[in-house]
Formats: structure tokens, C-alpha cells, sequence
């Protein structure tokens, strides 16, 4: 598990992503320290982790509550922060995989400038194929998406040059709970 | 029809911005290419598997689309198997309408039928939303590279390209890619339709992969209500898995380490009233199962290593074809588009091979190359 975890801390990195390995009470200290007074949208993450987000002094948008607003669009579209819950991990490839039913959580990781995922470290897979694997297995229902991240969105269209963000975050970050 | 790419080429040559564009974007290939394949060296093993998979799906194309579709239709989801891009076009438009605001992301199938100039002549306001192709939609062009569409374009060339449209002072690149995507955001959210391409769909789970690097792809699946999907009859899979691997060993030899985004779809999301309603995937054949003596050509999985390896393609980069351009652009262009075109574009090629060392899936692309030539295909 240490070497898994130390794998995908390196290849998240190299991908630009940032990697915390934290105990579960200090949580919201660190969510605090990435969201500063931002306000937050997020999708599919644990009962007790959402209430513990609710303490934060942040303005929130709980998505899968929301999920049937005619002009959530509208409403999200200035929210600078999302938070999701992480289905599987690749240390490998440095990936994060969502299972997504409402697309909510697509909302959330992809639409904020900062994403921030939520994911416990037994999720931990040592390849990106192992990884789908453990999801497709586990899938209750009719996921719409599976969502793999592998970093911080970017592009290299202009003569090569990478430049992050292009269109989704600016900042991916995983936090992994003991 | 040889006079008219003789003068593309020789206007792309006095080009200097052009130039210093492609020399810039060839010039490392090699190294970007070997650099990504050992950091990934699994993918090298991958390409044979998929290579052997694609073999299997294209013994009876029809079978492998009747199986997709089985496992694809459903909620929302529906699949249209079409002979031709002029069918594509028009059935294209019928799901759009010509109301709609239409937001793209990169789709080579989409550029085979020229859907962009199609639905925007019929007054579709559409929007290229990865950055290479929203400049190749501004200069009114055609992506010169299957990966990079606006590989020849300097940065110089592309402030001026972007600045009429965004107005606003860009001092370089980061501040160029930040003013396209504020830009961009108030398209993506109140378009109704999204079109993406696929890079493989999966015959085990029904599912449409896709992989995108700037986020537009997601936006572009997630946000509209409507979702078509433009592919072709060459990139279903027996499984996910061979679909996620096919994806990417095309990144690593693309030069990538990785990509960021790999795009599962399968299907309309439940409960909920955002997001899309109806997934269209329009599956397109456009000759490619009637083309017999070009066959290989459908193992290409358009990663472009072979136009950046290519020595005449660092010359003289997209105007070396119409479409699909160098190197397996050329049987591409044999196959989908128009055989004098192709031939015309063949005599460019020097034989010289560095495409067949450098690609994938090991497709003998001089050879193929030399039976457009010779005329005989």
C-alpha cells in the first residue's frame, strides 16, 4: 500500500497535481487552506464528509440535491471550487476515476478552477486498466460517465507550449484519507 | 488539380511563420515520442494487442457495428450507420436544426465530412472549443496535423488570429489560452448541442471513449441537452479495456505522457434535469468497408506520428493534403476522400519509411503509398 501510494504521489505530480495524504481530522483544515473563502459546489462525496463541509464558512452548493434545478447552470457557473468523492486511484498513471450517475460530479470537477478529490486509500489500484476494473465490477446501475483524470486541465496547441488551465481546472487536488 | 497543391505547397514554403511553426512542432518529435514510450513502455505491447483486436472487428464490419449497437441503444441513446458523408451531413443538421448554438470539440470524422463549414453555411452557430481547432475555424483553414491542428502556427500568427474575436491584450501564450477560455465558457453553457469525435467504443459495456487534454471535451459531453457523437466503423473494440488501451498508446505515441482526460460515456444521466437527454453516435462508413486494397489503412489510430516524422511533412506541414494530410493521410485520403487528390499527394512521398518504423501499428504506409501511385487501388 506505501509503495502504491508513493507511486501514485509521483506520477500524480509529474502529471501536475498536487497529492496530501492526511488524517481524516485535519480534512477541513486543508480544505480550508486550498478554498480559501471561495464558495464550493460538490457531488458524490461521504455523509460524514459532507458534514463536516458544512461547517466551512464558504457558500455551498450541495449538486446531487441540486441536481434537478432548471437553472443550476446558471448558478454554478462563477463557483470557483468543487469537491468530489473518488471511486478508484492508478498509481501508475497518476489517475483519479469517477463514477458518475447524475453527472454531477462531472459538474464539479470539471466546470471550478480548483478541483479537490476526496478518496480513501484503499481505492488504491496499482494500474489505470486494474483500476476500471475494480469500478465496472462495483457499478450498481447505469453510470451515464466515468470520468479519468490525470491532472490539471491544459493544452499544447500553441507551437507545443503547455499552458495550464485550458478549460477545466486550473488546480487538481488529491486528498488521500488514512 | 496537381497545379493547385503545387501552389499551396510553394505559398506554404515562402511562408516564413509557417515554417518556423513546423520546424518548431517536428523538431522534437523523436525525442517527445521516446521520452512517452519509456515512461509507458507497456504501450508497446498494447499496440500489438489492439492491432490484433482491430483485425478481428474489421473481418465483418457490419457484425462489429450490429454488436455495438446491441449493447450502445437504450435511454436516450441511439446509433445511425451511414453509408456517406453526404448522409452524415444532412442527418447531422436534422438533429441540430438550424436554430442551435453548437458547441465542438476535436473530431477528425467531423473534418473527413466538413461538418463545421456544412452546418455553419446552413446558419448553425458553432464553436470549435479546443484551442487548435478554434484557430484553424478562425482562419477559415483546415487542421494540418491529426493531434495538433495548428501545428504551423506561431504564437505571433495566433494572437493575430485570436485577437479580433476576444479583444483583449495578450502578452503570450498563458494569457492567449486564458482570454479563449473565458470566451468560451458562455458558449458552453448555453449551447444546446455538444459533438464530440471517439477515439473507441466498446463492445462489452456499450460505452463511447474519448480523450481530450483542455477540458473542452467534458464541457462538451456534460453541459448540452443534445449530444452527437460522430465516429467511424474502424474504432469499436471487443472491451473497455481494449478501448482505454487503444486511447492510450495513441497519446503515447502522439508524444504525450499522458493525457489528461480519458471520457467515459454510457449514457444519458439519471436523476436529473441537466445534462443531455439524447446521445446520437453517428457511425459513419464513408467507403471504407467497400475499399479493399487499402485495408490497412483502418489500423491507423490517428496518433500522427507518422506526419511529424515525416521529413517532407516538416516542410511543407498541412499543405501536403486536403483533409488528411501526409504520410497515412494519403490512403486516408484514397479512401474517404477523392482518389485523384491522392494520387496527386503520393508523389510527394519519398519512400524513405520513417513512417512505417515509427508507427503503432506497424502499417506498411510507403507501400500503401506506392499503390496509389501506381493507381492501383
Amino acid at each position: 500500500m506505501k509503495d502504491l501510494l508513493e507511486e501514485f504521489k509521483n506520477s500524480l505530480e509529474e502529471n501536475g497535481g498536487s497529492f496530501h495524504l492526511i488524517e481524516r481530522e485535519k480534512l477541513i483544515e486543508l480544505i480550508m487552506d486550498i478554498a480559501g473563502k471561495n464558495d464550493i459546489m460538490y457531488s458524490g462525496l461521504d455523509e460524514s464528509i459532507e458534514n463536516e463541509i458544512k461547517k466551512l464558512n464558504s457558500k455551498l452548493y450541495p449538486l446531487d440535491i441540486m441536481s434537478n434545478e432548471k437553472n443550476l447552470k446558471e448558478k454554478i457557473r462563477d463557483v470557483r471550487v468543487g469537491i468530489t468523492g473518488t471511486d478508484a486511484l492508478a498509481a501508475e498513471s497518476g489517475s483519479i476515476v469517477l463514477v458518475d450517475f447524475n453527472l454531477m460530479k462531472s459538474f464539479a470537477a470539471f466546470l471550478p478552477e480548483i478541483h479537490i478529490a476526496i478518496a480513501d486509500e484503499k481505492k488504491i489500484f496499482p494500474t489505470l486498466l486494474d483500476a476500471i476494473d475494480h469500478v465496472m465490477k462495483n457499478i450498481k446501475g447505469n453510470a451515464s460517465a466515468i470520468q479519468i483524470i490525470q491532472g490539471p486541465s491544459k493544452t499544447g496547441d500553441i507551437e507545443k507550449k503547455i499552458v495550464r488551465p485550458s478549460h477545466g481546472p486550473k488546480e487538481l487536488h488529491v486528498i488521500i484519507l488514512r | 488539380m496537381f497545379s493547385h497543391l503545387h501552389r499551396r505547397i510553394l505559398f506554404s514554403l515562402r511562408d516564413d511563420d509557417l515554417r518556423k511553426g513546423s520546424k518548431e512542432a517536428t523538431r522534437e518529435e523523436f525525442k517527445n515520442r521516446h521520452g512517452s514510450i519509456e515512461r509507458h513502455p507497456y504501450a508497446v505491447k498494447w499496440a500489438e494487442e489492439i492491432k490484433e483486436k482491430k483485425k478481428v472487428m474489421l473481418e465483418d464490419p457490419l457484425k462489429s457495428i450490429e454488436s455495438f449497437r446491441k449493447s450502445f441503444e437504450g435511454r436516450g441513446k441511439y446509433l445511425h450507420f451511414l453509408r456517406s458523408a453526404d448522409e452524415a451531413r444532412e442527418l447531422i443538421l436534422n438533429i441540430v436544426g438550424n436554430e442551435s448554438t453548437v458547441v465542438k470539440s476535436k473530431s477528425l470524422v467531423g473534418e473527413e465530412i466538413e461538418l463545421r463549414h456544412f452546418l455553419e453555411g446552413k446558419g448553425v452557430k458553432l464553436y470549435e472549443t479546443d484551442l487548435g481547432e478554434f484557430l484553424v475555424q478562425l482562419v477559415n483553414g483546415r487542421p494540418a496535423h491529426m493531434v495538433t491542428p495548428a501545428v504551423n502556427m506561431t504564437e505571433r500568427r495566433a494572437r493575430e488570429v485570436l485577437y479580433p474575436v476576444v479583444k483583449k491584450r495578450m502578452d503570450d501564450v498563458v494569457s492567449m489560452v486564458l482570454e479563449v477560455r473565458h470566451f468560451m465558457r458562455d458558449k458552453f453553457l448555453s449551447a444546446n448541442v455538444g459533438i464530440i469525435g471517439a477515439n473507441a467504443l466498446a463492445v462489452d459495456t456499450g460505452s463511447i471513449v474519448f480523450i481530450t487534454n483542455e477540458g473542452n471535451g467534458a464541457l462538451t459531453s456534460t453541459l448540452p441537452e443534445k449530444i452527437i457523437v460522430i465516429t467511424s466503423i474502424e474504432k469499436i473494440y471487443p472491451t473497455l479495456q481494449d478501448a482505454i488501451k487503444a486511447c492510450v498508446v495513441q497519446t503515447v505515441y502522439a508524444g504525450f505522457r499522458n493525457t489528461t482526460y480519458i471520457h467515459i460515456i454510457n449514457g444519458v444521466p439519471v436523476d436529473t434535469s441537466n445534462g443531455p437527454r439524447e446521445i446520437h453516435l453517428i457511425m459513419l462508413d464513408n467507403n471504407r468497408i467497400r475499399d479493399d486494397s487499402l485495408k490497412e489503412t483502418l489500423y491507423c489510430i490517428k496518433c500522427g506520428s507518422c506526419q511529424l516524422s515525416c521529413p517532407i511533412f516538416s516542410e511543407v506541414d498541412g499543405s501536403w493534403g486536403h483533409i488528411y494530410t501526409a504520410a497515412i493521410g494519403i490512403p486516408w485520403t484514397a479512401i474517404t476522400g477523392d482518389r485523384s487528390i491522392a494520387r496527386d499527394l503520393s508523389y510527394l512521398c519519398l519512400q524513405c519509411g520513417r513512417c512505417r518504423e515509427v508507427c503503432p501499428m506497424k502499417i506498411d504506409i510507403p507501400g500503401l503509398i506506392l499503390k496509389i501511385k501506381r493507381g492501383r487501388f
